[in-house]
């Protein structure tokens, strides 16, 4: 969704995305434990093999129709940040829009 | 005096020899808050923007001209169109080891259009596709973080790359085996990947979406004829689907209980009077372990073959998706729970509480709002736990990756995310249960 529950939850994932990485960019000994787990634990006995034959290709032709109908009319609510704080204004939608008055 | 301050001296030497990377790791994290919470006007329009494309997966066009276009702006190397993927990139920044790489799905789902913000079904534009998952609020996680990574290493020196992944056609179970052959993971060390939730925490083991799949469409070709005038003349594709449908039914009550299998027939032919030459029918097999959803998937062709012998058509058949079922890995999954708990559970204010308790009023679910706390780490699923797959599953067999669950919606999966849930009034009714795992196709 587009509203500020996203935007806070977002906010949080962006702050554990970048301290695990740190995490893993200033101790290399935790690249070499995860990868101890990752041989000695994950795949010690299954090992991947792919569902894919050789000649699998991508079915990037899916949606293809859908989209082709429907783009010409989302394209007219494209989100505009030049003009709108956010795209609840934009849409000139009252946050939160309810049934009932609480 | 003298003496004092060299033992001073030499104690701060010490200290810093012993605590120096900690410490130094702190600040650092520290830093990196205050970078993210500067960002707050990005996230917010990453968010909307990408909610606004609602585009399907294969077809996420304008959304990655717009995520490309930042990275690309902010200095990351980026290489389009990669494994034969026209929406799929890579974005790099930096040299050297660790590389961290970072994965997040962007598509949508059909007929999912709903105003934002609404707590009831109001779609923007009937029928139209729309972020009734959430996919439009993970690169907003990921390129947020990876923009102050990029910062934070150039600052201060610090050796690494980071390589950003879009999760194109995630709804269809679609790329993420194409990319894993086309070498993406080979040099990564560890893969970070971020998926929404109602939920603010991390899992290891065989978590979150713990069932791995085949989604393969089966394509029967007949012969065309008058189906009044001549029908002896004709071979019907649609009996086939139908036989190989009426097979697989048979056949389910002597499968494994951890199998699901479903399908739909996407194409049953023009109109009754003539009947159809072509006909076809989309499976997807589901099971807990490569060995038995490889038996699912040639039980699959065997009954296709066997209803060609029946109906005297052949057949063809396309892989749409496949997907291991994920393993998240568990010295990477503590290392994240810390942060999370760090972190915490955003504020949630009074508005979106209200929003969040109307829409679980709407379909029938406990008003109990928004979580209010961050998870426990999550241990590997149960066998019996109600299923779902996801594709990032293959990136998991690859290389040490887990899954971030960040706080986006108020619905666990069995209530689905809102207008998911509004579309499918049916699902009011299932009961819901804490620990399940998460909308996944």
């Amino acid at each position: 969704m587009a509203t500020p529950i996203a935007h806070k939850g977002s906010t949080a994932g962006a702050k554990v995305q970048a301290m695990t990485a740190l995490d893993f960019l200033l101790q290399p000994e935790l690249v070499k434990k995860a990868w101890d787990y990752f041989r000695d634990v994950q795949t010690k006995e299954i090992h991947y093999q792919t569902f894919l034959a050789p000649d699998d290709q991508p079915a990037i032709e899916m949606n293809k129709e859908k989209m082709e109908k429907f783009a010409p009319q989302l394209k007219k609510f494209y989100y505009d940040p030049m003009h709108y704080k956010t795209y609840l204004e934009q849409l000139g939608i009252q946050y939160p829009t309810t049934k009932t008055v609480p | 005096m003298q003496r004092y301050l060299h033992f001073l001296i030499a104690l701060f030497a010490l200290s810093s020899l012993a605590f120096g990377q900690p410490n130094n790791l702190d600040a650092l994290k520290k830093e990196a808050l205050g970078k993210v919470e500067a960002r707050q006007q990005l996230v917010q329009q990453m968010v909307d923007q990408i909610f606004s494309y609602g585009e399907l997966g294969f077809q996420e066009v304008e959304t990655s001209k717009y995520v490309t276009g930042i990275l690309e702006k902010n200095g990351f190397t980026l290489e389009r169109g990669v494994a034969g993927i026209p929406t799929a990139w890579v974005a790099t920044y930096g040299s050297g080891k660790p590389v961290i790489g970072f994965i997040t799905d962007l598509d949508c789902i059909p007929r999912a259009s709903q105003k934002p913000g609404v707590a009831y079904h109001d779609p923007m534009i009937e029928g139209a596709p729309g972020h009734g998952e959430g996919h439009n609020s993970g690169m907003a996680v990921n390129v947020t973080a990876a923009l102050v990574l990029k910062e934070l290493m150039q600052e201060h020196k610090i050796a690494g790359t980071l390589k950003i992944f879009p999760g194109v056609a995630e709804e269809l179970l679609g790329t993420k085996a194409f990319l894993v052959r086309a070498g993406l993971f080979k040099e990564v060390d560890v893969v970070l990947g971020v998926h929404v939730s109602d939920e603010f925490g991390t899992g290891y083991g065989q978590t979150f979406a713990p069932q791995g799949l085949v989604s393969v469409q089966y394509f029967f070709h007949g012969k065309a004829s008058h189906a009044a005038g001549a029908p002896w003349d004709g071979r019907s594709a649609l009996d086939a689907v139908e036989l190989m449908d009426t097979g697989w039914n048979f056949r389910r009550e002597h499968l494994r209980l951890q199998q699901r299998s479903h399908y739909v027939i996407v194409n049953g032919g023009d109109q009754p009077n003539v009947v159809p030459s072509e006909a076809g029918v989309w499976y997807y097999f589901r099971e807990m372990d490569y060995p038995h959803i490889r038996e699912l998937y040639e039980l699959g062709d065997t009954m296709a073959r066997a209803a060609t012998m029946m109906t005297s058509t052949t057949f063809t058949k396309k892989l749409v998706g496949s997907a291991w079922p994920p393993h998240f890995n568990k010295v990477v999954a503590e290392v994240q729970q810390k942060n999370i708990e760090a972190v915490g559970m955003p504020t949630w204010d009074a508005a979106d509480q209200t929003l969040a308790k109307a829409l679980q009023k709407e379909l029938g679910k406990k008003e109990d709002g928004l979580n209010q706390k961050v998870e426990t780490l999550k241990p590997p699923s149960p066998e019996t736990e109600p299923g779902g797959s996801d594709d990032v599953g293959d990136i998991s067999w690859n290389v040490p990756m887990v899954y971030l669950m960040y706080p986006e919606t108020f619905l666990t999966c069995r209530a689905t995310v809102g207008p998911m849930a509004l579309r499918w009034p049916l699902r009011l009714h299932t009961k819901a249960r804490r620990r399940e795992p998460k909308c996944r196709p």
